[in-house]
């Protein structure tokens, strides 16, 4: 179908907080969390992040860095929002004091996109981005008028709600992707996307005295999630790679999200990748911020000049829901 | 002999062949080779719990599976395999018959 990746940005706080911090003024919420699991688990839980620091929104919110990051990626694409026929907005955590609909109806309208189609998910967290480029590629494959897509995720969770042990520490950031057939950029050639329904809860929100909470179920994460986390994500590889008769060796940049550095670590076990091999990531100065992780890598390595014309990107992650995404492009 | 009568004597030849069938051995072949590096073999018994007792983890549980897959021919939908289900040789041969018996 011919569907490439037009262009990527990025937008961060200019505001941090360091991790350690964050740790401390959700003490209580973390104790809480790890309450269940053995001191052993306990331990290993809050070991191995790799990450010092996350931006939070202060003066800007999430829309904020969307709108920023998307006018960023517009330029660098070489469009407007003008001939933007759709936008997808699938952030998971849009912020507390988020008014708008959807972030893609306020964006199609701060832009200036008057007649994009519009729609809004939440669902996948980290895993977003891939089932935004399937949603992106089924409208397209459907309505041969739709040629360019914007993909937009904006987050920062609730209020005291950092900390997400025993998985990861969330930082914000917003991040739009461009979508466009006939374009410069990266092909698309495979999206793979698996749910778990049943492990909707693992990660959840609640509402506790009147005030929305990520909840983290750490008996259900380590239990349920993990035995099957890497399990799941090496055979959306498999399947992805099968699908395009691809090699794993082939395939040039591993992009994977920045829960963790052992989460990363894992990751590049699974597929047996040298220290080399390994996916760069600037994830000590950002942290994690759910499915920007994935824009902020790719963009990463774009700055840097590593991604060259016939090189095959593999995006990859898992997220709420629970979600495992994999995406196969060739610059 | 009719049509009805030859399904049923596939069918019950089948069931024989699935009841023969030595499951749990050469899972516990494969998980002492590759899990158990050179600790005491005779531990594993058939319900040591292995992914929720830590012996596999969840690296490991893709070898498990490839393995299984492979050994059985039988393909796992992602929604059959969980920590409970592969969690000891007896619950793997549980769902390894239970594979094998939709296929007849």
């Amino acid at each position: 179908m011919n569907v490439r990746i037009a262009a990527a940005a990025y937008a961060v706080p200019d505001e941090s907080e360091s991790v350690a911090g964050v740790m401390e003024r959700e003490s209580a919420r973390v104790e809480g969390a790890l309450a269940p699991l053995s001191p052993r688990a306990r331990q290993k839980a809050k070991e191995g992040l790799g990450l010092a620091s996350v931006r939070v929104c202060g003066a800007k919110q999430p829309f904020d860095l969307v709108l920023e990051a998307a006018a960023t990626a517009l330029r660098e694409a070489g469009t407007s929002a003008q001939e933007m026929d759709l936008i997808v907005d699938y952030s998971t955590f849009p912020g507390d004091d988020s008014h708008q609909v959807s972030f893609a109806h306020k964006l199609s309208a701060e832009l200036g996109a008057e007649t994009s189609l519009n729609i809004s998910f939440k669902a996948g967290g980290c895993a977003g981005l891939h089932l935004a480029i399937k949603t992106a590629i089924a409208y397209m494959s459907t309505d041969p008028k739709i040629q360019t897509a914007l993909l937009v995720t904006g987050d920062t969770p609730p209020k005291g709600n950092r900390t997400l042990l025993p998985v990861t520490v969330q930082g914000d950031a917003g991040s739009a992707m461009v979508l466009r057939r006939q374009a410069l950029g990266p092909e698309i050639l495979d999206v793979r996307v698996l749910t778990l329904g049943h492990l909707h809860d693992a990660i959840s929100l609640v509402r506790t005295n009147g005030n929305i909470t990520i909840a983290v179920d750490a008996l259900r994460i380590e239990g349920a999630v993990m035995p099957i986390y890497y399990l799941n994500l090496y055979r959306l590889v498999q399947e992805a790679l099968a699908s395009t008769s691809v090699k794993l060796e082939q395939i040039d940049h591993f992009i994977y999200s920045n829960i963790s550095q052992r989460d990363r670590e894992g990751f590049g076990r699974i597929l047996g990748l040298s220290e080399s091999r390994m996916p760069l990531t600037p994830m000590a100065e950002y942290g994690h911020t759910f499915a920007s992780d994935l824009i902020i890598n790719y963009v990463a390595l774009r700055r840097e000049g590593r991604i060259q014309p016939g090189q095959f990107l593999l995006f990859a992650s898992a997220g709420i829901g629970f979600t495992w995404g994999v995406t196969l492009a060739r610059a | 002999m009719t049509r009805e009568a030859a399904f049923k004597k596939v069918r019950d030849e089948n069931a024989e062949a699935i009841d023969a069938l030595e499951v749990k051995a050469p899972v516990r072949r494969y998980v002492q080779e590759n899990f158990f590096l050179g600790a005491a073999p005779n531990r594993l018994d058939d319900a040591t719990p292995l992914i929720t007792g830590g012996i596999i983890d969840s690296i490991g549980m893709i070898g498990l599976v490839a393995f299984i897959e492979e050994q059985f021919k039988i393909e796992f939908l992602p929604s059959e395999i969980n920590a409970q289900g592969l969690d000891t040789l007896e619950r793997i041969e549980v769902l390894v018959r239970q594979k094998l018996e939709s296929r007849t």
